[in-house]
């Protein structure tokens, strides 16, 4: 039994060494694989894998977006470019080299036809009033809004309304008022009939104007309390504690701290004194009168009513007032923040 | 908290479906019209511009389309032909921008630059429906004859290209006018007397005082015969022949506590940049057409006008592109501004919101009907032959859709006024009328895709072209096509008697198209809108809206005259034409 098991047990251990052998050899190949594939070198094929997943996920996301920028911004751009250095020929729907003969009609129109010099000084004076009044009162609102002074909830809905409300609702309600409510009131009060302010030929500049800005009121507001709230309440704390006045705080710290919200609301507005129509064509259609005109409200105009001909002519007065607007907008950007109050 | 937060987000989100279903179901109503696609007939898809011509002619010209063919097979597996209407808002440009997927096969749309449509490619070949070889209309009912023999000569000039091609018909005629209210002018007898010594100011006394010979000039006979018993007849005897009668009725008008003249205070610069058009072009006639061709001689070319208001002419001249500036000159254009600055001098000559933005040309036509049941009635109303199928539903409001009621639109007596003359000397010249709206119905390019549908598209175009469709549209709208055609006696008897003296002025009368194909105005087009040559250069200041400017600053016919004269210089029209001078 003995013996037996002695030669048992001598097959059993040659078995084993050779199991072990064999599992050595299978182990020793497998640190030799995992010496030559490293888990090293696997982490980053990972991190490639997942670049470049991200990538193509990125791809695919900006694929529309910058389609839709080549599409509708570079190339329609570029074709209005184009456009403006040819002639087209309605009879026979050719386009043909023209140079700078549109640019000339141009000019030609700018410096001739009145309906230019008002379209200039009309949006002349609505930036400026916008300037003057719009931003110093939307400042102003929205200051009394950020310090939670009586009924600012109020105020905020109020002056926010107009901009939430459609703007063709807002001007039929406001039409009804300027030309039904406020005549039947002066009626009331100085017993003889007054003239609409839309359709007085001597207040209806002021009404436009007046709109603007009261419709403009909203966004402003919205822009600069939200700037205000975000100013640090530490600052205003200290400034408090050193004994400073609402008015002082406003011009000294409010002011300053909301600068750069300012000048971009400014630098919007030189861009706009380019494309605002005022809302002419909410109140009047393509049928204001030309002494109300701004540029904004000619070029939409005409290209309402414009033929395949008159585009050729239109692009280039777009161009010219691009390359009136561009330096401008930017001269004035340069010189607000040159000459603005700083934060330091 | 949890299970009301629970709830509450079930709620919304069976509000938020209930609105998805409804929405969706609205747009597959909305998409065709309300009709349900028949899967055994062939679809045609046609839009009619829902503008002041409506589409209840589309609806009748559709159903007498669909029995026509109601047992032909145009298709594999299908019968008859199912007509989906459609009625856009959107014309013009607009139309034409988005006309690559635009569903619709037949068009009938207005304000058409033509040969820009041509150019786009947005149209079908139609020649061979309009005078080729299926033009031939028997088939729907005419004595034989083609679209292309409706069409006068100016318009084939214009529609049928140099390569001999059609891809659009006239559409509507559009005229700008006066209305007036017949029963009114008959109870209040407001007509000219021939006696113009009979003690009461020249105007009748009695209804049956002879009356004058009215703006053509002529008696009319069945007039005479009947005591001037308008209830049937429509006539212009009694009623004003020149611009001096046509205020003096208005003083009468206004003396009887009557309000003489209402139109749009919102649209007040169009409607009368388009009648002064209208105007002009009635005293011009055929040379109203050089505003558009310049080519011909222009014999009322003002050199001066004399304070009194008398007009100095100049030397017949040859108008070509280089001196086209030179019609605006026009005597016919100051007589119009003469028109409007007689009716604006006085504020009792009309209603009090005629230059009220809010007072919409909606509203002028209900003032100007309801006032029937007011205690200042309205007598005329200024606006284009479409206003009494846009007013349809104040009628019906008025009697409560009852026909036979008398305020009905078939009952109530309107009339469209013809045109009072600017002289003595053109009273029984006749009238030119000047169609201004460029209406068409064309077939949509991609229906070539399909030749079922090209083929049905044709055919359909052919059929509201044909007789009975012409004349159907005539009686449903009150309003002529822009074709030549005849009305018959039954079509006339069911007209309304405005759509009777509307088509008895038509018919009667000259038309002329604001259009040519003369490179100079097709390269311009937007230029000679007609009513745009009405602009003034007073004070430095290029005036627009003329009528509120005589309103307002009471200046003279003669002052805004000269200021177009001041404004287009042969030096403005050099630099804005030069290409098409040299």
């Amino acid at each position: 039994m003995k013996k037996k098991s002695k030669v048992e047990k001598k097959e059993n251990e040659k078995f084993a060494a050779f199991k072990r052998a064999v599992s050595d050899f299978f182990y020793n190949l497998s640190v030799k694989v995992h010496g030559k594939m490293p888990h090293k070198q696997a982490g980053a094929t990972a991190i490639g894998l997942k670049k470049r997943n991200d990538m193509i996920f990125y791809c695919l996301m900006m694929l529309f977006p910058v389609a839709q920028f080549c599409t509708f911004y570079i190339a329609v751009n570029l074709n209005s470019v184009i456009l403006a250095f040819q002639s087209y020929d309605t009879l026979t729907g050719v386009h043909s080299w023209a140079g700078f003969d549109n640019f000339k009609l141009v000019f030609y129109n700018l410096f001739n036809d009145p309906t230019m010099l008002y379209s200039a000084k009309n949006s002349l004076i609505l930036y400026a009033c916008g300037l003057v009044v719009g931003v110093p009162l939307a400042l102003w609102f929205s200051y009394y809004i950020y310090k939670k002074k009586p009924l600012f909830r109020v105020f905020k809905v109020m002056l926010f309304l107009p901009s939430i409300i459609s703007a063709i609702a807002m001007s039929v309600m406001f039409t009804y008022f300027a030309e039904r409510a406020i005549p039947q009131l002066l009626k009331l009060i100085f017993n003889k009939s007054f003239e609409g302010l839309l359709s007085g030929s001597k207040t209806a500049f002021g009404t436009l104007v007046f709109y603007s800005i009261w419709i403009g009121f909203g966004t402003g507001i919205l822009m600069y309390s939200g700037a205000m709230n975000s100013i640090s309440d530490s600052v205003v704390e200290a400034a408090q504690i050193d004994g400073i006045g609402m008015i002082r705080e406003f011009f000294s710290i409010t002011i300053p701290l909301i600068y750069p919200t300012i000048v971009t609301f400014l630098v919007v507005g030189v861009a706009g004194i380019f494309t605002n129509q005022m809302n002419l064509f909410s109140f009047f259609g393509p049928n204001a009168e030309n002494s109300l005109s701004t540029f904004g409200y000619y070029l939409y105009k005409n290209t309402q009513t414009a033929s395949f001909s008159d585009y050729p002519y239109l692009s280039s007065m777009g161009i010219v007032m691009t390359i009136v607007a561009v330096p401008l907008t930017l001269l004035v950007k340069y010189l607000l923040e040159k000459f603005g109050p700083s934060t330091d | 908290m949890k299970k009301m937060k629970r709830w509450l987000g079930l709620s919304l989100m069976a509000v938020f479906a209930f609105i998805i279903s409804v929405s969706s179901v609205a747009c597959r109503g909305g998409a065709n019209g309300g009709i349900k696609i028949d899967p055994n007939r062939t679809q045609l898809y046609v839009s009619s511009h829902a503008g002041g011509f409506g589409s209840d002619w589309l609806t009748a010209a559709s159903a007498r389309f669909e029995e026509y063919y109601k047992d032909t097979s145009f298709e594999s597996g299908k019968t008859g032909v199912q007509i989906i209407p459609d009625t856009p808002k959107t014309i013009g440009t607009g139309l034409l921008a988005d006309i690559k997927n635009n569903r619709n096969n037949v068009i009938f749309t207005e304000s058409v630059y033509y040969y820009d449509y041509i150019a786009a490619g947005a149209m079908a070949d139609i020649t061979d429906i309009v005078s080729g070889e299926n033009s031939d209309l028997t088939e729907y009912g005419d004595n034989g004859g083609n679209i292309e023999g409706k069409l006068t000569e100016q318009q084939i000039a214009y529609y049928k290209t140099s390569d001999n091609k059609y891809y659009g018909v006239p559409h509507y005629a559009a005229f700008m006018g006066i209305m007036y209210d017949v029963d009114l002018f008959d109870e209040k007898m407001f007509y000219f007397a021939d006696n113009e010594n009979n003690g009461n100011d020249g105007f009748i006394i009695r209804a049956n005082d002879k009356r004058s010979a009215g703006p053509d000039g002529k008696y009319c006979e069945v007039c005479a015969a009947n005591g001037y018993d308008y209830s049937n007849h429509v006539c212009d005897d009694g009623l004003p022949a020149t611009y001096d009668e046509f205020v003096k009725l208005c003083d009468y008008i206004a003396g009887a506590g009557v309000t003489p003249l209402i139109w749009s205070g919102e649209n007040h610069a169009d409607v009368f940049g388009k009648f002064m058009a209208q105007l002009a072009a009635d005293f011009e006639g055929d040379e109203y057409a050089l505003n558009f061709s310049f080519s011909g001689e222009a014999t009322h070319l003002v050199d001066s006008i004399d304070a009194d208001g008398t007009v100095h002419y100049k030397p017949a001249t040859q108008i070509t592109n280089a001196n086209g500036y030179e019609l605006y000159s026009s005597a016919g254009r100051y007589y119009a501004i003469d028109f409007v600055e007689k009716i604006l001098s006085k504020s009792t000559y009309h209603h009090d919101f005629v230059f009220n933005v809010t007072h919409s040309h909606m509203d002028a036509q209900d003032d100007f009907l309801y006032s029937k049941d007011e205690d200042k009635r309205i007598a005329m109303l200024i606006d284009g032959n479409w206003w009494e199928n846009e007013a349809d539903s104040t009628f019906a409001d008025m009697s409560n859709g009852n026909p036979n009621d008398p305020n009905s639109r078939q009952s109530r007596r309107i009339g469209y006024m013809p045109l009072p003359k600017a002289t003595e000397e053109q009273v029984g010249e006749g009238e030119t009328l000047t169609d201004f709206l460029y209406s068409m119905g064309f077939i949509n390019v991609n229906s070539c895709d399909t030749p079922v549908k090209l083929d049905l598209a044709k055919k359909f175009l052919k059929f509201v072209n044909s007789q009975q469709s012409l004349e159907e549209f005539t009686v449903l709208t009150s309003s002529p096509k822009s074709l030549e055609y005849e009305m018959s006696d039954e079509s006339l008897a069911k007209m309304t008697y405005f759509g009777k003296s509307m088509w008895n002025t038509r018919e009667s009368a000259n038309v002329v198209y604001p259009y040519s194909t003369n490179s100079l105005y097709l390269n311009h087009q937007s230029d000679f809108v007609f009513q745009s040559g009405f602009q003034s250069k007073l004070n430095n200041q290029i005036v627009t809206d003329i009528s509120k400017k005589i309103n307002d600053e009471h200046i003279s016919a003669k002052e805004v005259f000269e200021g177009i004269i001041a404004y287009r210089t042969a030096e403005q029209w050099a630099a804005n034409y030069a290409s098409e001078i040299n």
